[in-house]
């Protein structure tokens, strides 16, 4: 996935400058690990010329996309305002742009070799009409990812960010769903509002972690999207991302980049019918759960029983 | 009167949420269900406050800012059920009153 057949000239230089910065780097790039391993800890230690180089580049991404994302997006903002007759319609529209535009943002960061992912890669993988699709959260860039990979994509919004004026236009025209803010029985209405999106033909994306993962860890999952899947009756689709190096996580933030080019890919595991676990959502909970936590802090290991977990 | 509310609190807790190894008197009345405790979640808030408001007639909403209060525990929620059939009661008696 994401496997760089095409030159790209940023991303070339550094794949030759960042073995030669480091040791570790130039023991990655020789060798691959044959058995299922744990995830490693992020680097720690100094910055060398390849995290300097690709700190700039970052920084330069954040500064393009500072100064000219708010003029797009003003515009797009006043036509989101404007009434509608057909909220689906305008809401599958709305999901379209944003699906192009990150997946202009992701051909942008491969161009510059700051994250190797193809998003081209996944077409075809998920299956037709509406479903689930749950995975575990490692950095910032796999929810983008899935936005420019999967259409009529509907996600859970904290609650904070989905109340900011600013974002509330986008975040409801694409009919995304608000996240709880502590409420005991808000699960009620995140369900409910997530069966009634599946209902009407969207695809829901939720992270079960209800956060991003700690590197090498994943933390335990919260039961609303399966109940939502056991519901509506529809596939739940479980993804593994990978993250390698990791970047843009809750340690590793956005301008301090590893030396490595990280790559992000994404596995897409078979579809699940709730049916086979009896419509209980705590059984289809374990199960996944336990496959996600198996095959995300491998480095997509081929064993038995990790092929097992596959299926 | 109490020790009863709380055990048909927790058998049905028991009973709503299909607990397999887990009787009513295992429950201790005052640790917490959800998260720590008996470990519940708010799939399972959510099942508990529908089967607490058919057996006892008490409703609470989605967005009461005193639901993590009222379903801490089985002393909670039992002083919670009380409360609202009280309150239930007295709405009650002053229909009569106005018919």
């Amino acid at each position: 996935m994401g496997g760089g057949a095409r030159a790209l000239p940023t991303a070339w230089v550094l794949d030759r400058l960042a073995p030669m910065m480091s040791e570790a780097g130039h023991r990655a790039a020789r060798t691959r690990p044959a058995e299922a391993t744990p995830l490693a800890p992020p680097e720690r230690g100094g910055r060398n010329l390849g995290q300097l180089w690709r700190t700039f580049l970052a920084l330069c991404v954040f500064v393009v996309y500072s100064a000219f994302a708010p003029f797009g997006y003003a515009m797009f903002m006043v036509w989101l305002m404007l009434p509608t007759r057909d909220a689906n319609r305008r809401a599958r529209r709305v999901q379209g742009i944003v699906r192009r535009a990150f997946g202009m943002m992701h051909d942008l960061l491969r161009f510059m070799g700051l994250l190797e992912f193809d998003h081209r890669s996944l077409i075809g993988r998920f299956p037709d009409g509406p479903f689930v699709v749950v995975a575990n959260h490692p950095t910032l860039p796999d929810s983008s990812a899935l936005f420019a990979s999967v259409p009529d994509l509907c996600a859970v919004v904290r609650a904070d960010l989905y109340k900011k004026g600013w974002l509330r236009p986008l975040v409801v025209g694409a009919r995304h769903l608000e996240g709880g803010s502590g409420n005991l029985l808000e699960g009620a209405r995140l369900v409910e509002q997530g069966v009634e999106r599946l209902n009407e033909g969207f695809r829901l994306m939720m992270f079960p972690e209800g956060s991003r993962s700690p590197p090498g860890e994943i933390r335990p999952f919260r039961r609303s999207a399966f109940e939502i899947a056991c519901r509506a009756r529809v596939p739940l689709v479980p993804v593994v991302i990978r993250c390698r190096p990791v970047w843009i996580s809750k340690e590793v933030p956005l301008l301090r980049p590893p030396a490595q080019r990280p790559v992000l890919t994404l596995e897409v595991l078979d579809p699940m019918d709730p049916a086979d676990f009896g419509y209980d959502s705590r059984a289809l909970m374990r199960d996944v759960e336990s496959r996600l936590r198996r095959l995300a802090l491998t480095d997509g290991a081929t064993t038995p029983a990790l092929e097992n977990d596959r299926k | 009167m109490d020790d009863t509310l709380e055990m048909e609190i927790k058998q049905l807790i028991v009973d709503s949420l299909m607990l397999e190894d887990v009787k009513p008197e295992d429950i201790n009345s005052d640790d917490p269900l959800f998260v720590e405790g008996l470990g519940l979640d708010s799939i399972d808030a959510l099942e508990l406050a529908m089967a607490i408001h058919k057996k006892f007639g008490v409703r609470t909403s989605a967005d009461d800012e005193n639901n993590r209060e009222n379903f801490h525990s089985v002393t909670s929620l039992a002083a919670f059920v009380r409360a609202g059939q009280a309150k239930n009661a007295a709405a009650a008696e002053s229909a009569g009153d106005s018919a």
